[in-house]
């Protein structure tokens, strides 16, 4: 506010790039984006793995993953799944097309983060599905079950760690801080023409 | 009465199973003991693996899910813990 006895013109043109923040994530996807998130590390790194707390924090994240998918098919804009269609051949070009520019900003997730979208809840509902096995008369002790739950953990992992180093490429490239999107729900976009479901 | 007798005695003779597991029970001292023991006391045993010095069998009778700890030394049982 120090330049308000300047001239209106000046002022507009010493502003940076003006920024526009549009309401992409409501606060379920929030939520339960965060929600999860932390379900996944305490689960993979604080509580002990054959306790009750484990399965308890286990089922926790699959009911909010179930609800996420829901919210996928009745929710908000940005939301739904049809604002992000799992399609290979776009996230392909998309990541070729990170070499050149500009950079596109996408109100919803960009083709490579929405497969990644999909590829997390679909480890995680694995990861109960074993997990539950695990606990019945059927399958408790069976060691393909176990692998198959201790794989897809490891995958989980790899794949946590390229979707974080994806959000913080793509904040940087397209200059929308995605992490603060997630947080208060806005993208704040250097040029709103630019923008893109 | 014989039949009442015969029910009894059955009914008595489920749970006899479960009841010679306990900490103590001797198992044996190689996983293969373990598992032969486990399963002559009609246990599903699923996996019999060393853990922390200890052997771990998987072992399921039923809706029982047990998890049995035998110390490899005295071939006893020193921990059970079960889910049902
Ligand atoms: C265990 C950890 C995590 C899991 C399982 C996870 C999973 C997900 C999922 C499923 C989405 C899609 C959200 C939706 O459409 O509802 C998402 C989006 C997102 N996540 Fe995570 N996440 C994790 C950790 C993190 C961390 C640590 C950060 C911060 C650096 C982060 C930042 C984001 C951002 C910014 C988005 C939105 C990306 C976009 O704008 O397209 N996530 N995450």
């Amino acid at each position: 506010m120090t330049d308000t006895t300047q001239h209106k013109g000046a002022r507009l043109a010493a502003a940076p790039a003006p920024a526009f923040g549009v309401r992409v994530w409501d606060p379920l996807v929030r939520m339960i984006h965060w929600s999860v998130a932390a379900g996944v590390l305490v689960n993979a790194a604080i509580v002990d793995e054959e306790s009750a707390t484990h399965e308890l924090i286990g089922y926790a994240v699959l009911g909010l993953v179930l609800t996420r998918l829901v919210w996928g098919l009745v929710g908000t804009p940005h939301a739904r799944f049809s604002a992000f269609p799992p399609n290979p051949a776009a996230a392909v070009r998309h990541l070729a097309g990170l070499l050149r520019r500009p950079h596109r900003a996408y109100l919803s997730h960009n083709p490579a983060g929405a497969l990644m979208v999909y590829n997390l809840w679909a480890v995680l509902i694995g990861l109960a599905a074993t997990g539950y096995m695990m606990g019945t008369p059927r399958y408790f002790g069976m060691e393909w079950v176990l692998d198959v739950h201790e794989g897809l953990f490891a995958w989980l992992i790899i794949s946590v760690v390229l979707h974080v180093a994806g959000v913080i490429l793509d904040s940087r490239m397209t200059g929308v801080p995605l992490v603060r999107a997630m947080i208060d729900g806005r993208k704040r976009l250097r040029d709103p023409t630019e923008m893109r479901e | 009465m014989k039949k009442i007798v015969l029910a009894a005695s059955l009914l008595l003779a489920a749970p006899a199973f479960a009841q010679d597991l306990a900490m103590g029970t001797e198992l044996g001292t190689t996983p293969q003991a373990i598992l032969t023991a486990l399963s002559d006391m009609g246990w599903d045993v699923r996996k019999v693996q060393a853990e922390d010095g200890l052997i771990e069998a998987y072992a399921v009778m039923g809706k029982q899910l047990a998890e049995i700890y035998v110390d490899p030394t005295t071939g006893r049982i020193t921990r059970i813990a079960s889910h049902d």
